[in-house]
């Protein structure tokens, strides 16, 4: 093989250094906002394998997993300073532009025959690999391969991170997917579970971060100027051009960093609408598809399902929950032809209950096993008839926004309101919840009634409902985002992943 | 909620350590068998290296074959202790142990290189040698990961943490 390399694979190489970069650093902004690892599916407190957060929880009082999102610097982390919102939409949009770069650096691989510079041909690379391992032991740089412009040890390196570390960096980061892993369970039971599919991820963000260490170090050892003009020019020629052009193009990669930094932090709404619109129309054409099949066994159940957002505070509530909801009513109303208003025994009456035991997934990261029982969307949504023009659902709760959302801090407050699609409402498991793991819903997941909502994260399944509108546009409600988080915490409508 | 009080004032404010230290909090690990088989496998190297250069080097002088048959037998006995669980105390020596053994190895690595030792000159400048090598890396990872337990970043056998949340 000629030692040149061809311009695509050169002007890939600095694209996938960006794309790379910015998939960390978002990566380890969606960390922050749960940055504990576990094995297992139910999260449970005090069993994870690694945390990474210096804070502790109240033992005395209820507190919640947005109390515990930590706070990281935008060195580390995309943009930083807890916006996972602002995080997921560059960690989405990112990888959208990664996956396409990766489709098509294997395409020319394998079309121009460049694979064999990568792809081991013969067994004898694994002695060679040895041989290799051991000269560098000796602090002494092994022979490159016949013909070639690494080792072979490099060669082992740079096939496994292509084609074993990358497609299972893009495995672990779907099985995290709510809408996937509803319908096709065993995916996410392939990896060990949810959890197990969290904690691979990050060990593969980790395996990168230190190819990349090792990468700079050998590039360093073997001739940075050499080995940049091959990465630059294409072969081994005008060295001192070749340095500074590299010194050049890394500082160009910091400067986007720096300035996708910035216009996150300064304008993370104009990020939001940008990236949002973009990453939804990818969610909605793969993702969108999918419904849930989940039917966990009950031995799966969780032993505590961790609280996300506290209960109403107010009076009102509190009588309500003291008289066990008896006097609380559901108003369903806006484009529909049918307005009504229920009692808890009319939306128990309405229909037998439906049952499902499944896997919640939190936007944080966490999750957990339950058994939901309650009336699905649907027979609501069948029972008020929706007028044509409807399009969306906006769930009005009692949830007041201004003591539990440390994730968007000077904020005003308000109720808490989710706004989904109505073509959601007629998916299976689609799920107005009065009853969780057998009993009553407990005050703490959203009595009396929640959604659940099982191919999309955790924050769009309204809890302590009190209002369904039908309504044809969201863009008037609250600041137009659909949805209290949306608004506030620029997390993207549609969640389903 | 609460977060673990970093001192603001003195020396660790002044140096900047204070930052380092702090960003060295944000790192805890509970995955205590696996720290100590980590350590036990560190240590099982070195002795299975310190093995290879007696074999190989057993015209060396007396008093350096009884240093290599100390080191071999340091580090299985500390990877023993390690091991046992159930006398917190011997647990604790054998870590001390490993430690102990990983700085002697370590010491003796750069003695014998930069200033030479009696009856071994050739070793002085061998800096390329590859088993020699192993055993310094061997030895630095155990005491890193040694002042990893140390300070609380990661826990040993039999310990667990006692994480509520």
């Amino acid at each position: 093989m000629h030692n040149d390399f061809p311009a695509w694979l050169r002007i890939e190489h600095w694209l996938n250094v960006l794309f790379v970069t910015l998939l960390i650093r978002s990566g380890i902004e969606i960390l922050g906002t749960h940055p504990k690892l576990y094995w297992r599916d139910h999260s449970r407190p005090g069993t994870e394998w690694a945390r990474f957060t210096r804070k502790t929880m109240p033992k005395d009082k209820l507190y919640d997993t947005l109390d515990e999102e930590e706070d990281y610097s935008p060195i580390v982390s995309l943009p930083g300073h807890k916006k996972i919102g602002i995080g997921r939409h560059w960690h989405f949009f990112t990888v959208v532009g990664w996956l396409l770069l990766g489709i098509s650096y294997v395409i020319l691989l394998f079309a121009t025959g460049q694979w064999r510079r990568y792809l081991p041909t013969s067994w004898d690379i694994f002695p060679a690999a040895w041989h290799d391992l051991v000269t560098y032991d000796r602090f002494q740089l092994p022979p490159m391969m016949p013909g070639q412009p690494f080792d072979a040890l490099q060669k082992l390196t740079y096939a496994g991170v292509i084609f074993v570390l990358a497609p299972f960096q893009i495995l672990t980061g779907l099985a995290q997917a709510p809408a996937l892993e509803a319908r096709f369970p065993w995916f996410v039971q392939m990896w060990g579970g949810r959890q197990a599919a969290r904690s691979l991820h990050y060990l593969g963000l980790l395996a990168f971060v230190v190819f990349t260490a090792g990468h700079l170090m050998m590039i360093t050892f073997w001739g940075w100027p050499r080995l940049n003009a091959l990465m630059i020019f294409g072969s081994a020629r005008n060295l001192t051009l070749a340095f500074w052009l590299s010194l050049a193009i890394i500082a160009a990669i910091v400067a986007v960093h720096v300035a996708v930094t910035v216009w996150s932090l300064r304008s993370p709404r104009s990020v939001q609408r940008r990236l949002g619109a973009f990453n939804g129309v990818v969610k909605r054409l793969l993702l969108r598809p999918c419904r849930s099949r989940q039917d966990y066994p009950v031995s799966a159940i969780s032993p505590q399902h961790r609280v996300n957002g506290k209960p109403p505070d107010c009076d009102a509530y509190k009588i309500m929950a003291v008289h066990d909801f008896a006097n609380w009513e559901l108003r369903v109303g806006g484009l529909v032809e049918n307005p009504v208003t229920l009692t808890l025994a009319d939306i128990r009456a309405l229909r037998g209950k439906q049952t499902q035991c499944v896997l919640h997934n939190c936007v944080q990261g966490w999750s957990s096993v339950g058994k939901w029982g309650g009336l699905p969307l649907r027979d609501l949504v069948e029972l008020v008839r929706p007028l044509p023009e409807a399009r969306y659902i906006c769930f009005l709760t009692m949830q007041e926004n201004r003591r539990d959302e440390p994730s968007a801090p000077g904020v005003g407050g308000g109720q808490f309101y989710e706004v989904i699609d109505l073509e959601l409402a007629y998916y299976p498991q689609v799920l107005l919840a009065y009853e969780m793991n057998g009993e009553p819903l407990p005050i703490k997941h959203g009595a009396p009634l929640r959604l659940r909502l099982e191919t999309q994260v955790g924050f769009k399944m309204a809890k302590w409902i009190e209002q369904i509108e039908f309504v044809a546009d969201y863009s008037k409600i609250g600041m137009g985002m659909g949805g209290w988080r949306e608004d506030n915490a620029y997390f993207d409508k549609d969640v389903e992943i | 909620m609460a977060t673990e009080p970093i001192r603001r004032r003195g020396p660790l404010h002044w140096t900047g350590l204070g930052k380092l230290v702090s960003f060295y909090r944000y790192f805890a690990f509970n995955a205590p068998k696996t720290t100590t088989a980590g350590g036990m496998a560190l240590l099982g190297a070195t002795a299975v290296a310190q093995m290879f250069l007696l074999i190989r080097h057993f015209d060396v002088p007396a008093y350096v074959v009884v240093w290599f048959l100390l080191m071999i037998i340091g580090s299985l006995l500390a990877a023993f202790a390690m091991s046992v669980g159930t006398v917190p105390s011997l647990t604790r020596s054998g870590w001390a142990l490993g430690s102990a053994v990983s700085l002697a190895s370590i010491t003796m690595y750069f003695a014998s290189r930069a200033v030479g030792l009696p009856g071994l000159p050739q070793m002085v400048g061998r800096w390329h040698y590859p088993l020699g090598n192993l055993t310094l890396a061997m030895g630095l990872l155990f005491l890193a990961l040694h002042f990893s337990v140390v300070t609380g970043m990661n826990v040993a056998y039999p310990r667990t943490r006692c994480w509520h949340d």
